[in-house]
């Protein structure tokens, strides 16, 4: 390691969607630095990988686990997958009872520490999985392999959540290419991932816009970004104004919530019932209350 | 408007006026015909942007008439490397002038020779521009970001008048100290209180992920802390405690000179940063 270096881990999530259909695979797991998502030739270590096929409704189905998984021992073939997946179902037990005693570590000191909030991004893979979500595992060379059969032409979401050390909030970063690995410029991006009910919300916040470009942290390359200035008052709104589920933990709601509400904002497509309703119509009144805002400008 | 003078800083004066002579090239591959005067030479501020020339270099190449889809795709490169238009030059020639140059060849670093791309933008490596909107958008980002950093809320920065924020803007887009300074100053003040934290970004070689985390001016016994002791908790394996004023492993370069290290951070935070409010450190390695 050279010296200055630090460790840097950031949540990273792929999602393929056929532009035909309304069904998308999304690819997630924990990321380290150096080591870019989308080149996996170069994936060195072990990363936690699920799949999660979802449908646009909200409902979702039944979960499934993964674990870490060695990549060195990846095969691509659909046989191989299968095993793997099977190895791994029988170890959701186990996985289970580990994530609930480092959550509760976690926790016992203050969850929104800085120091602490960065490792529980990277604990967030497995939290995830826990939740209502369709998931599997598959392994890297899985995505390539499922990038080349497929025959639509489809659009490849990266989000990646990386934690500001500035804001002390997580912060959204994502980018869009299709097949042809063009990246999405400002325009497709809001016609692609901004849903049509949050377009004029999302392009009046702040200066110019809620969405803007800028190096990304770990890899100093583009990327596109939620302005965490928005953020930090929005989370401070839904965490005095709710009463997390007593059975749960705080800091998953919070993180559960982030995800919801910035990833709404961008298509991220992930369903989860820790965000409740209330947090959602807050975030919606605040973002009209800013359109209004602007305009009195 | 009401400018104001800016309030008397010799050393930000200094700093202001501090300039990179860059002489700019075509790449001989982009343009239909070599133009009769093959290279362009500019005085730059060190405290300016590439964005702010690019009438000038375009203007230079291609003659007067060109618009924002050719200002959009214009882009530079020093040996090889797409230069971040939205770093200060003076950031920049620290950067690929100076932190690089100590590998290689013996040739004067001046004037600094960039090579100007007319086409094939690499948005893979740049961030795209929409011509000044851009520039302006990300330098706000900036401040924004420099000043939850001194006060840790938005409020201030999100309650700044549009007034105000044109004053900075136009300040630096047409190099006018007075303009900027009389409002920037206000911003570096922090209505007299200290800074929470401090905003520095230090960069290391080899693209390198920029060390940009949250350091108080003060330690744990409110004493203010020196630029040695911040560089130490950021980098501590070249900036050693104990190797007094002169490390061994490296040397700090801020608009490129090496600071005094037992100064006071917060002092030289108020009076060396580049006008986006940022202190911004580049570390050569010996």
């Amino acid at each position: 390691q050279r010296p200055g270096q630090r460790p840097r881990g950031y949540l990273a999530l792929t999602e393929i969607r056929p532009l035909s259909s309304n069904d998308a695979l999304v690819f997630f797991g924990r990321q380290e630095q150096e080591t870019p998502w989308t080149n996996l030739d170069n994936t060195v270590g072990s990363n936690h990988f699920s799949a999660i096929p979802i449908d646009r409704s909200p409902a979702a189905t039944a979960a499934t686990v993964g674990a870490d998984v060695d990549v060195d021992a990846a095969q691509s073939s659909e046989e191989a997958l299968l095993d793997e997946l099977d190895e791994i179902n029988e170890d959701f037990e186990d996985i289970e009872a580990i994530e609930a005693a480092d959550l509760s570590t976690l926790e016992a000191s203050n969850p929104l520490c800085s120091l602490h909030i960065e490792e529980e991004l990277l604990l967030t893979a497995k939290m995830l999985t826990c939740s209502p979500l369709c998931s599997f595992a598959l392994i890297p060379s899985a995505l390539k392999w499922v990038k080349d059969t497929m025959e639509d032409d489809y659009l490849s979401v990266t989000y990646h959540i990386v934690y500001s050390p500035s804001f002390q909030v997580p912060v959204l970063y994502f980018n869009a290419c299709r097949s042809n690995g063009l990246i999405l410029p400002l325009e497709q991006i809001y016609e692609s991932l901004v849903p049509n009910d949050w377009r004029t919300g999302v392009r009046n916040a702040g200066l110019s816009g809620g969405i803007s470009q800028q190096d990304h942290p770990v890899l100093n390359v583009p990327f596109f970004y939620l302005h965490p200035c928005e953020t930090v008052p929005l989370m401070e709104t839904v965490q005095s104004g709710q009463n997390f589920d007593e059975s749960g933990s705080f800091l998953e709601s919070y993180i559960m919530t982030w995800i919801s509400l910035t990833g709404q904002a961008v298509g991220l497509a992930v369903s989860t019932q820790a965000a409740s309703e209330a947090a959602l119509a807050t975030v919606k009144a605040k973002v009209a209350e800013g359109v209004e805002n602007q305009s009195q400008d | 408007m009401a400018i104001g003078i800016a309030p008397y800083n010799p050393i930000a004066k200094v700093i202001w006026d501090g300039s990179i002579p860059i002489l700019f090239s075509d790449n001989g591959v982009d343009l239909p015909a070599k133009s009769p005067n093959a290279s362009l030479l500019i005085e730059a501020p060190r405290c300016s942007y590439l964005s702010q020339l690019t009438s000038r270099v375009l203007h230079h190449f291609c003659g007067p008439a060109h618009g924002p889809d050719e200002e959009a795709e214009l882009w530079f490169d020093y040996n090889g490397i797409p230069l971040k238009w939205h770093y200060p030059i003076g950031l920049l020639y620290d950067i690929h002038g100076l932190q690089a140059a100590t590998r290689s060849s013996s040739e004067s670093p001046l004037p600094w020779k960039v090579t100007a791309h007319f086409r094939d933008f690499p948005a893979d490596k740049l961030i795209r521009r929409q011509a000044v909107d851009s520039c302006q958008d990300y330098y706000m980002a900036m401040i924004k970001e420099a000043d939850y950093l001194r006060n840790g809320s938005t409020k201030r920065i999100m309650n700044m008048s549009k007034a105000d924020q044109m004053q900075l803007w136009d300040g630096l887009q047409s190099n006018n100290y007075d303009q900027f300074w009389s409002m920037n100053h206000k911003l570096l003040a922090n209505e007299g209180t200290i800074a929470k934290s401090l905003p520095v970004r230090i960069y290391l070689p080899d693209n390198c992920p920029i060390i940009q985390e949250p350091v108080s001016p003060l330690d744990n016994d409110g004493q203010p802390r020196t630029l040695g002791q911040i560089l130490h908790m950021a980098v501590p394996d070249l900036f050693p405690l104990d190797d007094g004023e002169s490390p061994t492993a490296a040397t700090a370069l801020i608009h490129g000179v090496v600071p005094d290290l037992s100064a006071s951070a917060l002092w030289i935070a108020q009076n060396l940063s580049y006008p986006d409010t940022f202190l911004h450190i580049v570390i050569v390695l010996h």
